[in-house]
Formats: C-alpha cells, sequence, structure tokens
C-alpha cells in the first residue's frame, strides 16, 4: 500500500501542462496519475486525495474557455467531484484547470473572460495572499510571484460588488499585486467555503525552483533552491498529510 | 426550424475600432463584438434553448437575445463575418462535437452557421468597406455589412 | 494494370471524371501536349520533366494513371525534391565561370560529412529523416527542424502561419520514431508596419500590418495550444517583403537516441492517425513552387487550410505514448504530397500496397489521385507490427484520435495503390525518386562601393534614432503573445534580467532526464545579402553560432540548419546571389565545425506588381542548436551587478555596410565587415573556457545596431549605468565612430564581469582580439560612452529603453 497521498490529474484533449504540473505534484511527495478523460468514470476518485485540473486549452477552448471541459466532466461522472469534495477530498485548478472550476461551479460564482488587454499574456506577476489559512498557501509568503499564461484570465462577477465580497470575505484567496488582466477586485485565486478546492491562474508548477525566475540573482526569502511554486504544492502536501494523521 | 441567437458581453467594453485597422480612420470609432449563432433544427424548441444555454452562454458575462434584432442599438454600421463554406470553423467544430456526444439531446441540430459580429460606432456607414478590407479575407471569410440604425 | 478505358488527356480536359481514376494516354503525345496536360492538371511539371516521365512509361511498355502523374508530380516537386539545389548551375562570378554540380551535396551535404567524420558520434542523424539529430547525452538526442510556409501565409496569414507551425511540429513527431516537440522558433520577414497602402502596387495584397497580426495570432494559437513553448525568433522588416512575405517556422524534439532509427519491414501494417483527409488540401506541394500575382490571391483560396491545433494534440499524445510503449517501427508525417509522400517514403524500398477505401473521409466522393495527395492537417503515417494494433487502438481510443489501417508493407519493392477494387498505382518506388537534373545559369557581379563614413554630429541622436527603428525595437508585445514558458523547462528566457523584459540572444530549454540543456538561436541578414550575398553567408552562421555560445553553449557541439528563401531562380542574378550566400554558409561552417543537419528551401517568392516583378532579396535564416553542458553554464544578456566590468571580445571593422545605421543614413552600398572566422573560433573557444571557469556574469552579441546599441541593451536590465571608453576597443586603424558605436561588425561579444576575473579573462584572450570597456555604475543611470577625452553618447537608459519598447507596441 503507498503511504504517499494520491494526486489524479485530469487530462483533457488540449491539456497541456500535465507533465510539468505532474512533475511538481511528485516534487512535493505525491504519487500522480495523468488520466485522459475518456477513461474517467466515478469510481477512478477513489482512494484519491488530490484531482488536478491543469493547464492548457481543453477541447481548444473554441466556446468559451473551459466550457465544454466542464460538460463532458459533469457527462462523464456527474457531481462526484463535489462529493469527492464533500468527503474530505482537495481539487486545485490551474489556469484552464480554474477556468473550467469555475464552469463546474465547484467554486464561488464567478467567469474568467477575455484579458482587458485583448491578448494572451505571457508575464512573470507579483502575487498577494488573502487566505493565509488556505491549505495550498500556508507555506507561501504574503507577497510572491508566479508566471501567468493565458488570454482569458480576467475574473469577472455579476457585479463588481459580488467580487469585492470575495476579497474581503477569504474567498479571493490570491490577488494580483498590480491590474494585470483586467479581474474584478485584481483576483488571482478563489476558493470554495470549504478550503479544499481552489483555482488560480499564475502557473506553480513553472516556478519550481528558485533557477526558473527570469532573473539569474532572484534569490527570494526562503532559504534552499526551491521557488514559490514548490511551495504551494508543499502546503497542499502537508495539508493532505496532515489530515490524514489526523483521522 | 431556424432560431437566431446573438450573444453579447456584459463586462467587454466598447474598443478603439481604429486598433482593427491599417490606417487610422479620422472621427473616433468604436466598436463591439458579439457572436451570432443561427441555428437549424428538428425537435423540442425548449431542448434547443436549454442546449444552447448551457453550451453557448455565459450567464455571468454575457447576455442572450433571440431573433433577428441585433442585440445592440445605436451603431453606424455592423459587419458580420465568419468561416465561409469549406474553411474550418473550430469553434463549430468543438459544439457539434460535444453535442454529437450527448445520449439524449432531445432535438436534432442539422446546421449551425456562426458569425463575429463588429458594432460599429460613430463614423460613416462608408467606412465599412476599409473593415471589411482590413478584417476579412475572401480565402476563408463570407460576411455582409448590416446598415446602421442611427 | 487492368483498365481498359484509355483516354485521351486533351479530350478528357473538357470533361467531367468520368470514374474515380483514369488512366491517360500519353505515349503519342509531344512536348507541348504534355506541357499543357502539366498545366492543366496543376502539376507544375517541367515540359522536359513531362518528357522524362513520358520516356519512363514507354520503357515500362505502357501508360501512366492520373495517380500515378500525381505521386511524381509531388515526388519530383520542388517542395519534396529541392530541384533547384541539386541543378547544375553555370555560374559566374566576378567574371570567373565555375560549374556547381548540386549546391546541395557540394556545398552542404559534403561540407557537413566532414564535420560529421571530424566529431565521431555528435550527429547521429541528418538529411534523410523529417529532422536531424545530434547527441544530447548517452541516452538522449536533439533535433530541430525549420520550414517556410511563405504563400498560404500571403493568402491567408492567420491560417499560413498556423498551418505552417502545425506542420512543422509533425516533422518533430515523425522524427525518429516520433521525437517530442519542446521547443518553437518563429522568424518573420514583413513589410514595414507602417507602410501606407498606396506604397503597395498591386490589387489584393494584404498591408503588412494585417500580415503581421494574422501571421503572430496563427502562431500564437497553434503553438499555444500545442503546449510548445515558442521561445526563439526573429522579425525582419523590409518593402521587398510586402508582396512577399517570408514565415519560417522550426520546432525542436528530443527522444531517446535507442528510437532514432526506423526501419519498414514486409508484413508490417501502415496506419494513419489524427485528422481526415478532404479536398481542402489539395495541390499544396506544387502551389508553394510557383509565384504569386494577384490571380494566385482569388483562384487558389481554395487552397487555404486552417489548422486544428487540439487535433493535432491529441495525435502527439498518442505518438508519444506509443512510442514511449515501443510499439512504432516508422513514422512520418502527412505534409506536403499527402499520402503520396508519407506512403512513398515508408514504402520507397521495401514496397506495399495502400487501400484507399479504408481512409478516412471528410466529404464524401473525393476521387483515388485527390485522396492519395490531400494534404489535409494534422495526419500521420506510422508502420507498425501487427501485434502491437490492439494496444495501438487502446491509445488511440484514449486520447481520442482516429486510428485507421491503410495497407500493409510487402517487400515487393512496388507502391501498389488500390481503390474500389482496382490498381489505381503501381510504381516502382525506385523510379519515383529519378527526376531530371535542372540546368540553369547563375551570376553574381561585386555591389558594393567605397563610400565616405558620415561626418557623426551628434551620436546620442543618432542612438535614439537607431531605438526607434523597426529593426531593433523590442519585440516585446509579440514574444508575450506567446506561451514562452509551458512545459516548465525554459531556463534562458527569451525576455529576462533583472526586469524581466530585456533581449536575449539565445534561448535555453531544460530537457527531461538530462543534465545537459539545449540551446536554440537565429539568424537572418537579409540587407547584407542585397549587396553581398557571400558575406551575409559568412555572418549568418557566425552570429547563430555565436549567440548560442553566448548563451553557454560549447562552441564543439553545434549544429545549424539553413532555410532560403529567394525569387525567380531563373533570373541569373538572383541565383547567383543565392550561390555566393551558400558558399558563404558552407565555407564558415566548415571553419567552425558546425554541420547542418536539415535545411530546406523556398523559390518563386517574387509578386507581379503593376509596376513589374518584385522579388524578395536572397534570404538565409540560419538557426541552430547547442549543447549546454550544466545549467551553471547558462549566461544571459542582462547586466547583472553595479559594480562589475565590460569587456569586448572580436574586432571592430571601418566598414558601415548591412547595418541598420547605414541604411538610416544612405550608406545601402557600402561594403560589409569581413568575418574573420578562424580568428572569431577562437574567441568563441576561449569564451566557452571563461564559462566554464565561471568568469563571465552576463554577454550580449552585437548584432543590429552595434556596440552603442549591445550595451543600451544590456543595461535594459536596469541594474547600472554604464561608464564605456573605447579608446582600446580593437579595430581597424581607420574605423570612424560611426563604425564604433553602430558598426556590426560580425564575431563580437560584450560581456560583463566581476572585477575579480577581469585579469583572468584577459588572459584567456591572449593574442585575440580583447579590451576592458569600462565598467557598471550605481552612480547614473545613463549609457555614457567615451572616446578619450570626448564624450560620444551620455544619454539615459530610462529613455532609451522607453523608445524601445514602444516602437512596435503601437503597430500589435
Amino acid at each position: 500500500m503507498e503511504d504517499r497521498p494520491c494526486a489524479l490529474l485530469l487530462k483533457f484533449p488540449g491539456t497541456n501542462c500535465d507533465g510539468e504540473t505532474a512533475r511538481a505534484l511528485e516534487a512535493v511527495g505525491f504519487v500522480t496519475e495523468i488520466l485522459p478523460v475518456s477513461a474517467l468514470k466515478p469510481e477512478r476518485l477513489v482512494g484519491v486525495d488530490l484531482v488536478v485540473l491543469s493547464g492548457g486549452f481543453s477541447y481548444g477552448d473554441y466556446v468559451m474557455s473551459g466550457r465544454i471541459a466542464s460538460l463532458v466532466t459533469e457527462q462523464r461522472i456527474g457531481s462526484t467531484l463535489k462529493d469527492f469534495r464533500d468527503n474530505g477530498g482537495y481539487v486545485l485548478g490551474i489556469c484552464n484547470g480554474f477556468q473550467i472550476l469555475t464552469q463546474l461551479g465547484l467554486l464561488p460564482s464567478g467567469s474568467l473572460v477575455e484579458n482587458a488587454s485583448g491578448r494572451f499574456q505571457c508575464q512573470w506577476v507579483k502575487l498577494r495572499k488573502l487566505a493565509p489559512e488556505s491549505p495550498f498557501l500556508a507555506q507561501l509568503p504574503e507577497e510572491f510571484e508566479l508566471p501567468i499564461a493565458h488570454a482569458e484570465g480576467r475574473l469577472v462577477t455579476k457585479t463588481p460588488e459580488e467580487a469585492e465580497s470575495y476579497v474581503k470575505g477569504g474567498a479571493a484567496a490570491l490577488v494580483y499585486a498590480d491590474d494585470v488582466n483586467g479581474s474584478f477586485g485584481r483576483i488571482a485565486g478563489l476558493q470554495d467555503e470549504s478550503g479544499r478546492v481552489f483555482g488560480l491562474m499564475p502557473h506553480p508548477e513553472r516556478f519550481l525552483r528558485k533557477r526558473d525566475h527570469y532573473d539569474p540573482d532572484w534569490t527570494g526569502s526562503e532559504e534552499g533552491e526551491w521557488g514559490s511554486g514548490y511551495w504551494l504544492f508543499r502546503s497542499l502536501y502537508q495539508a493532505i498529510v496532515d489530515a490524514d494523521s489526523d483521522s | 426550424m431556424r432560431e437566431i441567437y446573438e450573444i453579447s458581453d456584459r463586462f467587454i467594453e466598447a474598443g478603439d475600432a481604429n486598433g482593427l485597422l491599417y490606417e487610422p480612420l479620422a472621427g473616433g470609432l468604436t466598436y463591439r463584438r458579439t457572436r451570432r449563432y443561427e441555428i437549424e433544427y428538428e425537435g423540442a424548441e425548449a431542448a434547443m434553448e436549454a442546449f444552447v444555454r448551457k453550451t453557448l452562454l455565459d450567464e455571468i458575462s454575457q447576455e442572450l437575445h433571440s431573433g433577428e434584432e441585433p442585440a445592440l442599438e445605436d451603431f453606424s454600421f455592423a459587419l458580420d463575418y465568419g468561416m465561409k463554406p469549406g474553411a474550418l470553423d473550430l469553434e463549430k467544430e468543438a459544439i457539434l462535437s460535444y453535442y454529437r456526444g450527448i445520449p439524449d439531446p432531445g432535438f436534432e441540430l442539422k446546421d449551425l452557421r456562426i458569425r463575429q459580429r463588429l458594432y460599429l460606432f460613430g463614423g460613416k456607414s462608408g467606412d465599412s468597406d476599409r473593415f471589411v478590407r482590413d478584417l476579412c479575407n475572401a480565402a476563408i471569410h463570407h460576411w455582409n455589412v448590416l446598415p446602421g440604425h442611427v | 494494370m487492368s483498365d481498359p478505358a484509355i483516354l485521351n488527356p486533351l479530350e478528357r480536359i473538357a470533361e467531367a471524371p468520368a470514374d474515380h481514376y483514369r488512366v491517360l494516354r500519353i505515349s503519342d503525345l509531344d512536348g507541348d501536349a504534355l506541357l499543357e496536360l502539366s498545366q492543366f492538371m496543376k502539376l507544375s511539371l517541367s515540359r522536359e520533366d513531362m518528357l522524362a516521365i513520358q520516356a519512363i512509361y514507354r520503357e515500362w511498355e505502357r501508360e501512366p494513371t492520373d495517380v500515378e502523374l500525381e505521386v511524381i508530380a509531388q515526388t519530383w516537386s520542388e517542395h519534396c525534391k529541392h530541384r533547384i539545389f541539386g541543378a547544375t548551375i553555370e555560374h559566374e562570378v566576378d567574371g570567373q565561370a565555375e560549374t556547381v554540380n548540386s549546391l546541395f551535396k557540394t556545398y552542404i551535404r559534403d561540407v557537413s560529412q566532414r564535420i560529421f567524420d571530424s566529431k565521431p558520434g555528435f550527429v547521429l542523424s541528418a538529411f534523410h529523416d523529417n529532422a536531424g539529430f545530434i547527441q544530447l547525452d548517452d541516452e538522449l538526442a536533439v533535433c530541430l527542424k525549420a520550414e517556410t510556409h511563405n504563400h498560404p501565409s500571403a493568402i491567408e496569414p492567420y491560417a499560413g502561419a498556423n498551418t505552417g507551425l502545425g506542420g512543422v511540429i509533425r516533422d518533430i513527431l515523425g522524427a525518429g520514431k516520433g521525437a517530442k516537440p519542446i521547443g518553437s522558433l518563429d522568424v518573420f520577414c514583413f513589410g514595414a508596419p507602417d507602410t501606407t497602402m498606396d506604397h503597395i502596387k498591386a490589387d489584393d495584397v494584404i498591408h503588412p500590418l494585417g500580415v503581421m497580426r494574422g501571421v503572430v495570432r496563427g502562431v500564437r494559437d497553434y503553438g499555444n495550444r500545442m503546449g510548445i513553448p515558442t521561445v526563439s525568433g526573429a522579425i525582419q522588416f523590409d518593402d521587398s517583403y510586402i508582396y512577399n512575405p517570408l514565415v519560417f517556422c522550426g520546432t525542436a524534439g528530443v527522444i531517446p537516441i535507442k528510437d532514432i532509427e526506423k526501419k519498414i519491414e514486409a508484413g508490417m501494417k501502415v496506419i494513419a492517425v489524427g485528422g481526415r483527409t478532404g479536398r481542402d488540401g489539395l495541390h499544396g506541394a506544387t502551389f508553394s513552387s510557383a509565384a504569386l500575382d494577384t490571380e494566385s490571391h482569388e483562384s487558389d483560396q481554395q487552397a487555404v487550410q486552417i489548422g486544428n491545433p487540439i487535433e493535432e494534440k491529441k495525435a502527439a499524445d498518442f505518438v508519444l505514448a506509443a512510442r514511449g510503449k515501443g510499439l512504432i517501427e516508422f513514422i512520418t508525417d502527412c505534409g506536403a504530397g499527402g499520402f503520396s509522400s508519407a506512403a512513398g517514403e515508408m514504402l520507397e524500398e521495401c514496397g506495399g500496397t495502400i487501400d484507399l477505401d479504408q481512409v478516412k473521409l471528410k466529404e464524401p466522393g473525393l476521387v483515388s489521385w485527390e485522396i492519395f495527395i490531400s494534404e489535409s492537417q494534422e495526419r500521420m503515417v506510422l508502420a507498425v507490427k501487427e501485434s502491437s494494433l490492439p494496444e495501438l487502438r487502446k491509445l488511440a481510443d484514449l486520447y481520442e484520435t482516429e486510428l485507421t489501417e491503410l495497407g500493409e508493407a510487402d517487400g515487393s519493392g512496388i507502391l501498389k495503390v488500390v481503390h474500389h477494387g482496382r490498381t489505381v498505382c503501381e510504381l516502382d518506388c525506385t523510379k519515383l525518386h529519378d527526376a531530371p537534373t535542372r540546368h540553369l545559369k547563375a551570376r553574381w557581379t561585386k555591389r558594393t562601393e567605397t563610400v565616405e563614413p558620415p561626418i557623426l554630429t551628434n551620436p546620442g541622436q543618432a542612438l535614439r534614432d537607431l531605438f526607434t527603428d523597426f529593426a531593433i525595437v523590442s519585440r516585446e508585445p509579440i514574444i508575450r503573445e506567446y506561451d514562452h514558458e509551458v512545459q516548465g523547462n525554459t531556463a534562458l528566457k527569451p525576455l529576462a534580467g533583472a526586469s524581466g523584459d530585456a533581449p536575449q540572444d539565445a534561448s535555453v530549454l531544460r530537457i527531461e532526464g538530462s543534465s545537459r540543456l539545449m540551446a536554440m538561436s537565429v539568424a537572418l541578414l537579409p540587407e547584407w545579402g542585397k549587396t553581398d550575398p557571400y558575406a551575409m553567408g559568412v555572418a549568418c552562421v557566425d552570429e547563430c553560432v555565436r549567440q548560442l555560445v553566448a548563451a553557454g553553449a560549447d562552441p564543439e557541439r553545434v549544429a545549424i540548419l539553413d532555410n532560403f528563401c529567394m525569387g525567380n531562380p531563373d533570373a541569373e542574378e538572383e541565383l547567383g546571389a543565392l550561390v555566393e550566400t551558400v558558399k558563404g554558409i558552407a565555407a564558415t561552417a566548415e571553419v567552425y565545425g558546425t554541420p547542418f543537419v536539415s535545411g530546406k528551401d523556398s523559390f518563386y517568392n517574387y509578386f507581379e506588381t503593376k509596376e513589374g516583378p518584385v522579388s524578395i532579396p536572397v534570404t538565409i535564416l540560419v538557426s541552430g542548436m547547442g549543447i549546454v553542458e550544466e545549467e551553471g553554464h547558462v549566461v544571459g544578456a542582462s547586466l547583472r551587478r553595479s559594480d562589475s566590468l565590460l569587456a569586448i571580445i572580436g574586432h571592430t571593422s571601418a566598414d558601415l555596410g548591412g547595418s541598420v545605421f547605414a541604411r538610416r543614413h544612405g550608406l545601402e552600398n557600402a561594403p560589409v565587415p569581413a568575418t574573420r572566422a578562424e580568428e572569431a573560433l577562437q574567441c568563441y573557444r576561449q569564451y566557452h573556457e571563461a564559462v566554464k571557469k565561471g568568469y563571465l556574469l552576463s554577454a550580449h552579441d552585437v548584432s543590429e545596431g552595434g556596440l552603442a546599441v549591445t550595451l543600451a541593451e544590456m543595461a535594459f536590465s536596469g541594474k547600472a549605468g554604464l561608464e564605456i571608453d573605447l579608446c582600446s576597443l580593437p579595430m581597424d586603424d581607420e574605423a570612424s565612430k560611426a563604425a564604433m558605436l553602430f558598426g556590426e561588425s560580425p564575431s563580437r561579444l560584450v560581456v560583463e564581469v566581476a572585477p575579480e576575473h577581469l585579469s583572468k579573462l584577459a588572459d584567456l584572450f591572449e593574442g585575440l582580439p580583447f579590451a576592458a570597456l569600462g565598467r557598471a555604475t550605481s552612480a547614473h543611470a545613463n549609457l555614457r560612452i567615451e572616446w578619450g577625452k570626448e564624450t560620444l553618447v551620455n544619454e539615459p537608459l530610462a529613455e532609451l529603453k522607453s523608445l524601445w519598447k514602444t516602437g512596435l507596441a503601437r503597430y500589435y
């Protein structure tokens, strides 16, 4: 029996960050399986601690980002992901995965629409965490950097006030330090009420080691070789291990 | 049966139309985009509309308009353009492919035509030639210009 | 061949097709009728070619089918066979006559073979596969391939670039038994974005801005969706590219060395995976071997295809999984010529049967030749053991891609195609590849003239002026549209430095499973080629190698690609420029020991405008890959400290020709600087010694804009101001201030070094052109350049950077 926590990474046609995301999960200690969605069944979530939806362009994201992927997921496993969360499972969505989670209704109501610039933006951004207790962020400093790479990362809500309430109430676990893409409340990442579902536009798997930073002299505040992205996955790993030992 | 839906974005502000052109026009034109879906179908209308809402519409950031009437008002002209027959329309392919995977859709989707609609505000209706020239390409597109309601 | 219905092709020309294939009686046609047939069928075969085909069939004592003629036309097309590079050329340079028996054999293959022999084990495969492989470490090899997609991009920029990148990615997926694509490069040549409409002398030509926007978005939408980082690139702007934009797309891959060799044997099954076959992809190969005119913008509109990256992503996931499980024996992409080229390549020695009834079609009713040569996108062809088929089918289902069994290899040596129960093609594959040698004439006459350098009254203003030139302004708006970090292995990013937006010379990728890295770079200097194509060839190889070495690659482990584009090969001066360019790249590659491992050429990049034909200047893209021994060897191009020293490696010539400065000051015909290749190689070797010893903080190659621009670009990291003195610059005695500041002599690098390392670094360059230039400073944020007591430049870096950053942003 494998002692390490198990991560299941769902791969849709067009998912393309699965390799490096699996590498990051393995680096912090998860056993990771990449599962093409064609093989997804409710029972595949049994024994899994973490479901990950990674970056990419599921089904091309042609209608809108994440829409077809969320419909296909519902078609294949119905509400299994919600049950999984309710039974203590963790769900992480990165970039396209975040877009899919918002479409699935696993996160507070909101949509990720075209960046205010109207462009794809591949750049590094400064982030601020607003939910220090989040199992996904616990080991990260108040401010840190991660790269983004998306055309549709502008988080909007029915009304701007709703987004403001996320910022005040902690659902907006992660915000951009600057206005990067026009997101309401500069929201970069959302968590659900349980705190076990978390989606973010930036790519933690691309900043696993300090050497991944664009500036060769970047040292950060932490000791050692690891970058901010590592600490996100590591926080999550720790939370799952701790939750397991509690139960 | 045939139904037309036009989907507009609630949060995307009007943009500077000169950004779409090779050389700027005088007169401070702005533009907004919508997407127009022409659906040929047979079967239950309610099932078809449910499919449209579920597949094509984002309830948070978009609005759905049915019928021929343009979704926006007070425009100088509008340009509809989309893939001509034989040219690959990736969005259409994605929608059809999802539709084919639904076990019991409750209606039969016979045809789907997708058009980008570009509404131009300010400027003159004669300006439409420039937008056609700079945005449309006979190699892949079909298009038509809709006179304004100003 | 049993079909009785032998029709006269000229009668048939006026008739609708009667059946799914035809036998064509060509044995008694004369040259005119054969040429007419070729033109009618859009075969792009010359009279001589058609006569050669006629002779082959007379020997066989039978008539060809339309499928066979199409197959031969595809195989003999310029796109597939590179017949101009194989031609016998009577060349005359400055009055001296010479005969070149195949540019490819003489200057590319033979030169490279000598280098392969001198570096055993380095090049693992070259010229015969979809891409050339070099050794990365004991287990892995890397490869690189670049292609052009010029004509389709001229007609529909988005779709042309999109399918161009999709195609070269498939080249990598079809290299060896299926290499994994790990990085892409894209290089464009456009007219200037601010070209006025009345400057365009033809109808239906898309404005350069439309071409640029469409091409960039095409690359973006395909590359980003495929999850392959677009890490390297360049853009050249010149009026001559208004009618014929150039779009080069390249992709690098990695593969286990054991999976490079592939072989097809009798009994293996031939399968296709990926997209379906349709009429959308007809006559691309022969189309790209013909010139453009306004009419082609109208009549060839059916030829424009749009790529479907998700279709290709699914096929790629399948191929990589299948190769990982050892299920692939042979694989190639379905590129130009479609199944006919793919199956032809696969079965040329072994022979076998392809059953067109099995092909999955997008639409019904395609006749045999249409199915066999359609270039519909996103298809791969594989040969596999029959016992592997069940597992392959499972993988295809898992990754949601369509797998079709097409036929079987049989060891007969004959390519047989059956359709609706008839044999529609039966060709001895060895005969397919015997195209007649072309005979061409070429001539080149020296075009440079000695000119007086201008008096530089305000060098600071001249520098500002350069930072507004389209050749120099930051490509940031475009680079950020590409995901250059997907796969998480981009060690040296295209924009880096302390502020994350400074330009780099090369990109460096980590390779999963290896401690070694791969650097990629590109070089092209069309401005040089207008007056001195030989020097252009020399300098392009130099710049490509120099950029790789600058970023940390081992100069002994660099391989390069040659991608040529030119106008009309029947114009003697144009072909002459090509011959001179080829001689230039060959001579330099031989000195540097950097073999060519792959190459491609694109002809007929000319356009009939209202004012006569416009050809592009002969353009060579040299792209390269180099092995970086370890992560610690990676050197960026951005200034890192405010207490460091700067030095220059390499000699500065008095000649200003080819430079951006010369173009802006009306000195187009000034001689271009000479490349001192032997000396440069010594410098690169010593530079690499310095890399290994850890002396270098950063290094930037001197290219467009010259030394002053290079220094400013280094300091765009925002770390420090610079205080430079040119008094000990290694240079020609007569070099002017303009040449010192803005000349573009090749083989030069500016390096940043910690004060304690400068003397050790200088020792490494004993006897070579090397000089301390000055220092970084925290006292101010200017670029200050002095020459003895005279201050030449003293400009705030922030202002220069602002000019540089906003120059293109207005247009893209």
